[in-house]
């Protein structure tokens, strides 16, 4: 049981924080929540599917991520907006699309990265998020719409 | 699927997600060359996704996260060795201890315990008494009574033997050879715990000259109390 563990904190620890660490922007919470779902993989070891840890190890890590940005309510789709400036013309694309991850609302956000950094397929997401896969698809087409629209925005103020 | 103008974004949504075959793929493509106001709108639905990171960061959490496990601490006791160990220990408490208390057992004192061993050699008889408290006593008195028994009976076969022997007296011989099987006797143990109790009387009886010579000696006896003695502790361990 020691070996399984272990295999999948050196597989999967530091992918689990880069999901928080781009969900809720703070790199600090997000070490916390990652020991925080490997405490609970730990205490839970007996009853988990080891060959289907990585998504529980997810599925846990999005729960305690979405409870932390509750209790914060630091990020709001109708709140936040990220701020434009012509200063900022020589500004990295890559810097700009994750600015715009800061748009989109818990969930939408969760799917993107879901799918763009970890390559899982609407099945799996709606696996980890509770949803069936075209509700995955359809929240992951508005979501990059927003990004899209933020993208063409910020380059007409360019 | 409609390959239209009014389901363009969805169609190049499909094709940047990989949703699409390569006919489908190209059909999208034809349709884009066909409008192209909507090249803008391609390479933004592109750009969408230019956040990811194909490096991925090391936070620094492994060596944290990893558990290592103490041991095997809750199953140390299943290995071979520790079984081992436990039953070799178990056996040499077993052998100690019964080495110990064995011994104790055997060195403690027994009940009165009489051995009586005849040796059938010129008549003679003795008998051995182990008993705790009287051990010296009672052998002298046993050692004293049968010594005298057997003068009598000698005194009794010399008296016989004196006789002319001119011609083989057949009777005599069985009178010897009955005195002689009498002197061979084995003292019972009845004999030996009444000489214990009652020695005074038997060596008056059986030697009469003792008495005589010293009367005060006798007197002495007299007082002698052959009971074993509750509080008599012998000097002599070895006993």
């Amino acid at each position: 049981m020691h070996e399984r563990y272990n295999l999948a904190v050196q597989e999967y620890n530091n992918r689990v924080c880069r999901f928080v660490d781009k969900l809720l922007k703070d790199s600090i919470i997000a070490k916390d929540i990652t020991q925080e779902t490997y405490l609970k993989l730990w205490e839970n070891k007996d009853k988990v599917d080891f060959e289907k840890v990585r998504a529980w190890l997810f599925t846990t890590a999005y729960r305690l991520s979405i409870d932390h940005a509750k209790r914060q309510q630091k990020y709001s789709s109708s709140e936040y907006f990220p701020e434009f400036s012509i200063e900022q013309e020589n500004q990295d694309l890559k810097k700009v699309v994750n600015d715009s991850l800061a748009l989109l609302s818990d969930l939408q956000r969760s799917i993107v990265l879901l799918k763009d950094y970890e390559g899982y397929s609407y099945q799996e997401i709606g696996e980890i998020l509770s949803l069936n896969e075209s509700q995955v698809k359809v929240y992951l087409f508005r979501a990059r719409q927003k990004m899209k629209e933020y993208i063409g925005d910020l380059r007409l103020v360019l | 699927m409609r390959f239209t103008i009014e389901h363009i974004e969805e169609l190049i949504f499909d094709y940047h997600e990989g949703n699409l075959s390569e006919a489908e793929k190209a059909k999208v493509l034809n349709l884009i060359h066909q409008y192209p106001e909507y090249a803008a709108e391609f390479t933004l639905w592109a750009q969408t996704y230019a956040h990811v990171d194909n490096v991925l960061p090391d936070y620094g959490l492994t060596e944290n996260l990893i558990h290592q496990p103490v041991l095997a601490v809750t199953n140390w006791y299943n290995t071979t060795w520790a079984k081992l160990g436990v039953l070799s220990s178990a056996l040499l408490i077993a052998v100690v201890s019964f080495y110990i208390f064995g011994n104790n057992e055997n060195t403690k004192p027994t009940a009165n315990t009489i051995v009586i061993n005849p040796v059938v050699e010129k008549g003679e008889t003795s008998a051995i008494v182990t008993s705790k408290s009287n051990k010296i006593e009672s052998k002298k008195l046993v050692n004293k009574s049968t010594e005298n028994k057997i003068k009598t009976i000698d005194n009794q076969i010399v008296n016989t033997i004196s006789a002319p022997l001119s011609t083989p007296n057949i009777e005599q011989e069985k009178q010897i050879e009955t005195h002689h099987e009498k002197v061979v006797l084995v003292p019972q143990v009845e004999e030996v715990s009444k000489v214990d109790s009652n020695s005074v009387s038997e060596t008056k009886n059986a030697d009469p000259k003792a008495e005589n010579d010293s009367p005060k000696k006798n007197k002495k006896k007299k007082s002698f109390n052959f009971k074993p003695s509750t509080n008599f502790i012998p000097v002599n361990t070895d006993f």
